[in-house]
C-alpha cells in the first residue's frame, strides 16, 4: 500500500523533470493549439494543463490502486527519483483526442464571443493546484510565484481560464499564497450564450452533475445551465445539485484512489435515472466519472454557431 | 487513538469495500436527505438557526467564564461539579465517584467516547451498559461509532441480527422491532438494578444551573433519573448563558439531524427531591439521589483566538457528516475514536492536538459539502485544508 510519501515524491519528481504533476509531454499539452496565437496579447488563455491531464489523471488512478493493492509498493518509499518511472502512465488516446477538441473548441467558443485570446503552447506552466492539494504549501508557493512572473511576462490584461480548479487556483489562492494575478475570468463568464448551439447526435436529454469547486466556490452553476439550455439542451437535475453538489472523488484519487473509485460510483449511481449523457465542467469529474459510463463535458457539446 | 497515513488508509479500504457497513450507510444517507427534505422553507428551524448561531458565537469566546458561572449555579441547586482541565483529570474524577464493582449505565456522549470513559470504568471492575441502541449495538460488537448521532449508521439490520444473536444469545425474528425490542428488556433490566447512571448534555444553561438533553429513545432520561447516583459528563463548550438557550439548542440539533422535533427534552437542574410535606426539601423523591456534573476542558479553551475557535459552535448534530461523501463511504475509519469526517478532524486537533489529527486531513476532500449544511456556519473543510497545510498555510493552533 503506497504511503503518503511515495506519491509525493512521485508528483515532485514529474514536477521537477517535466514541470507537469503527471509528466504530460509537450505534445500532449499544446497539440490542440494549432493555429492559436502565441502572447503576448491583451487575453490570454490559461489552461492550467488540467484537461490536458485528463487522461493521464485517469490512468493514474488505475495504476495508483493497483500499486495500493500490491503488497511490494512499500518499495516505492525508498525509490524516490524513480517513483516517477515505475508509475509511468499511459494514457488513455481516445480521451485525448476528446480533450484537444475540447480545448480547440473552447478557444472558437471564445472567439465567437468577442474574444480572441493568445495561448502559450509548450512553455504554459502548470497551474500548482495538486501541490496545493497535497498539503505542499511551499512547494505551491514558489511554483505560483513562477507562474505569475509567466503571466506577467505575457502581458495579458485578462487570463481566461477553462476549468474550476485552475481558476479557483488564480483567484483565490494565489493572492493568499504568493500575490496577484491580472483579472481572471472562467470561460463561463465571457461565453455569450446567444452564439453557442448544441453539437449534432448527442440528443436533447443531459443530466448536469456540478464540480464542486464550480459551485460552491466559484457560484457559476447557474450559468452552465443557461449556456447548456441556450445550446439547445433539456437539462435535468439530481436530487444533489447546485451548492448541494456530490463530490465526483476526484480531490482524492491520488492519495486514495479506492475510495475516490467508490464515491465516483456512488454519484454515477445517483445521476443513473435520468435520461441522457452526464455532463460536466471540469476534467477532474470527467476523469474520475468518465471510466464508469457516459460523461461528457461541456466543452465537448456545446459550439459555436456556425 | 489516532492512526497513522497507512492504518488510516488501510482501514479506508476496508470499510469501503465491506458491503453491509456500505449498505447501512447508504440508507442511513438517503434517511437524512429525506429528513433534510422535512427542513426546507421551514423558516421557523432558519431563524432558530440563525439565533443559535449568534449565540454560539459569543459563548465561544468566553467558555471559561460561562463554565464558572454554571457551576456557581449548579452548586445553588445542590449538584456538585467538577470543573476538569485535562482528559486524566475528568476520568478520575468520574472514576472517584463511580469506585469499582458497581453496576453503571450510560447515555449516549461523544464527551464521554472522548475521554474513553466506558472503558476506563470497566478496567476499574465495574459493570458498564451503554443504554442507547447504537451505543449498545457499538458496545457488543467491538465497533467504533461512525456520526456524532447516528452512531451506528454503519451496521444494517443484518449485521445487527448477527450481533444480537452471538451477543445476547437473541433467537427472536430478524425484523427491526423484534430486534429493538429485545435490546429494550434486556437494558431496563440493567437500567432497574444500576447504581450508577452516566448520561452526557446537549447544552448546560449557566445563569440556571441545568442541563439540557436532547433524546427520541427515553434511555437518557431513564439513566439520568432511575440509578440512585447520576452523574452528567460534558464539555465546557455546551455552556451557553440561559436555559432557554439551552433548550433552544437541544431542539435544533434535533431538527437538523432528523427533520422533526424531538420526543424528548430533559432538563435537570438537581438531585430529586420534594417539598410536598410542611415544605421542607427532602432528598431524593423519586429520582436520583446525587447529582454530580463533569465540565470537561480537554483543550476546549486552548482553541479560543485560533482559527478553531468558530468549532466550539458546533452542536454535534452530525449534519455535515452525513451529507459528507467520503465518511458516508468509509465510515468509522475517519476518525480519531470519538471524532469522526471532517468536524471530527477539527474536534480531534483540539482534544488531542494538531499531530494526531494531521493523517486525518488527508482523507478530507476539500470538497466543502459540509459547510453548506452546518447550521452553525461552521468552514469545515476550509478548516481541515488549512490545518493539513499548517502554520505555512497561515494556520497557527
Amino acid at each position: 500500500m503506497l504511503d503518503r510519501r511515495a506519491v509525493v515524491s512521485f508528483i515532485l519528481e514529474n514536477m521537477k523533470r517535466t514541470g507537469d504533476p503527471l509528466a504530460a509531454t509537450r505534445q500532449e499539452l499544446s497539440s490542440w493549439a494549432a493555429g492559436v496565437p502565441q502572447p503576448p496579447s491583451e487575453v490570454l488563455l490559461y489552461t492550467g494543463h488540467l484537461y490536458q491531464l485528463t487522461p493521464r489523471m485517469r490512468a493514474s488512478i488505475t495504476a495508483l490502486q493497483t500499486l495500493d493493492e500490491s503488497p511490494g509498493s512499500g518499495l516505492m518509499l525508498r525509490m524516490g527519483p524513480l517513483a516517477s518511472r515505475a508509475l509511468s502512465l499511459v494514457p488513455d488516446g481516445g480521451l485525448s483526442s476528446r480533450v484537444s477538441a475540447a480545448l480547440a473548441n473552447a478557444h472558437r467558443l471564445l472567439g465567437a464571443s468577442g474574444y480572441s485570446p493568445s495561448y502559450a503552447g509548450p512553455s504554459e506552466p502548470y497551474s500548482g493546484i495538486l501541490l496545493h492539494d497535497l498539503g505542499l504549501v511551499d512547494e505551491f508557493r514558489a511554483h505560483a510565484q513562477r507562474v505569475l512572473e509567466f503571466l506577467e511576462e505575457s502581458r495579458a490584461g485578462l487570463v481566461v481560464t477553462l476549468d474550476p480548479h485552475t481558476t479557483y487556483a488564480l483567484r483565490v489562492l494565489y493572492p493568499r499564497y504568493a500575490g496577484k494575478p491580472p483579472e481572471v475570468r472562467h470561460i463561463l463568464e465571457l461565453v455569450d450564450p446567444s452564439k453557442v448551439s448544441g453539437r449534432d447526435g448527442i440528443g436533447v436529454d443531459v443530466k448536469v452533475h456540478d464540480s464542486c469547486i464550480l459551485s460552491r466556490d466559484l457560484g457559476l452553476h447557474g450559468r452552465l445551465r443557461e449556456v447548456l439550455s441556450a445550446a439547445g439542451y433539456r437539462v435535468h437535475e439530481p436530487e444533489l445539485s447546485g451548492v448541494r453538489t456530490f463530490c465526483c472523488g476526484g480531490p482524492l484519487s491520488s492519495l486514495f484512489p479506492k475510495v475516490a473509485s467508490e464515491i465516483s460510483k456512488r454519484r454515477m449511481g445517483q445521476l443513473s435515472g435520468l435520461p441522457g449523457p452526464v455532463v460536466s465542467a471540469c476534467p477532474v469529474c470527467l476523469a474520475n466519472m468518465g471510466a464508469l459510463g457516459d460523461v461528457r463535458d461541456w466543452l465537448e457539446i456545446v459550439e459555436a454557431k456556425p | 487513538m489516532c492512526a497513522d497515513f497507512i492504518d488510516l488508509k488501510r482501514n479506508a479500504y476496508r470499510w469501503a469495500s465491506d458491503e453491509r457497513a456500505r449498505t447501512g450507510m447508504e440508507r442511513a444517507f438517503a434517511s437524512f436527505q429525506s429528513s433534510r427534505r422535512l427542513l426546507e422553507g421551514n423558516a421557523y428551524v432558519d431563524d432558530l438557526a440563525r439565533e443559535i448561531r449568534e449565540l454560539r458565537s459569543r459563548s465561544a469566546g468566553k467558555l471559561q467564564e460561562l463554565a464558572s458561572q454554571a457551576k456557581e449555579s449548579l452548586e445553588r441547586n445542590g449538584v456538585h461539579v467538577i470543573l476538569a482541565r485535562t482528559r486524566d483529570d475528568a476520568l478520575e474524577a468520574v472514576g472517584d465517584l463511580v469506585g469499582t464493582g458497581k453496576l453503571v449505565v450510560k447515555s449516549k456522549s461523544i464527551v464521554t467516547e472522548e475521554l474513553g470513559l466506558r472503558e476506563y470504568l470497566e478496567g476499574r471492575g465495574n459493570e458498564v451498559w451503554e443504554t442507547d441502541l447504537g451505543e449498545f449495538l457499538l458496545q457488543l460488537s467491538g465497533k467504533r461509532p461512525a456520526h456524532f448521532v447516528a452512531v451506528s449508521m454503519h451496521l444494517p439490520r443484518e449485521e445487527v441480527l448477527d450481533i444480537l444473536r452471538s451477543k445476547l444469545k437473541y433467537r427472536g425474528p430478524g425484523d427491526i422491532p423484534s430486534m429493538v425490542g429485545a435490546a429494550r428488556d434486556f437494558l431496563r433490566d440493567r437500567i432497574l438494578r444500576a447504581e450508577v447512571g452516566i448520561i452526557g448534555a446537549n447544552a448546560v444553561a449557566a445563569l440556571d444551573g441545568a442541563i439540557v438533553q436532547v433524546e427520541n429513545e427515553g434511555n437518557a432520561r431513564l439513566t439520568g433519573t432511575v440509578p440512585p447516583v447520576n452523574i452528567a459528563v460534558t464539555g465546557i463548550d455546551k455552556v451557553v448563558p440561559t436555559l432557554v438557550d439551552a433548550f433552544k439548542v437541544a431542539l435544533l440539533e434535533a431538527y437538523e439531524v432528523g427533520g422533526n422535533p424531538p420526543t424528548y427534552i430533559n432538563v435537570t437542574s438537581g438531585p430529586s427531591g420534594t417539598r410536598d410535606v410542611e415544605h421542607a426539601l427532602v432528598r431524593p423523591a423519586q429520582g436520583a439521589k446525587e447529582m454530580h456534573v463533569v465540565l470537561v476542558d480537554n483543550g476546549r479553551s486552548s482553541a479560543v483566538g485560533t482559527p478553531l475557535e468558530e468549532v466550539l459552535r458546533c452542536i454535534r448534530c452530525g449534519s455535515c457528516q452525513l451529507a459528507c461523501p467520503v465518511l458516508t463511504t468509509v465510515g468509522p475509519a475517519w476518525s480519531s475514536g470519538a471524532y469522526m469526517g471532517g468536524i471530527g478532524v477539527l474536534w480531534t486537533a483540539i482534544t488531542m492536538g494538531r499531530d494526531a489529527a494531521l493523517p486525518l486531513t488527508y482523507l478530507c476532500a476539500e470538497c466543502g459539502v459540509c459547510q453548506e449544511y452546518c447550521p452553525m456556519g461552521i468552514r469545515v473543510g476550509e478548516l481541515v485544508g488549512e490545518l493539513k497545510r499548517g502554520p505555512g498555510g497561515n494556520f497557527e493552533v
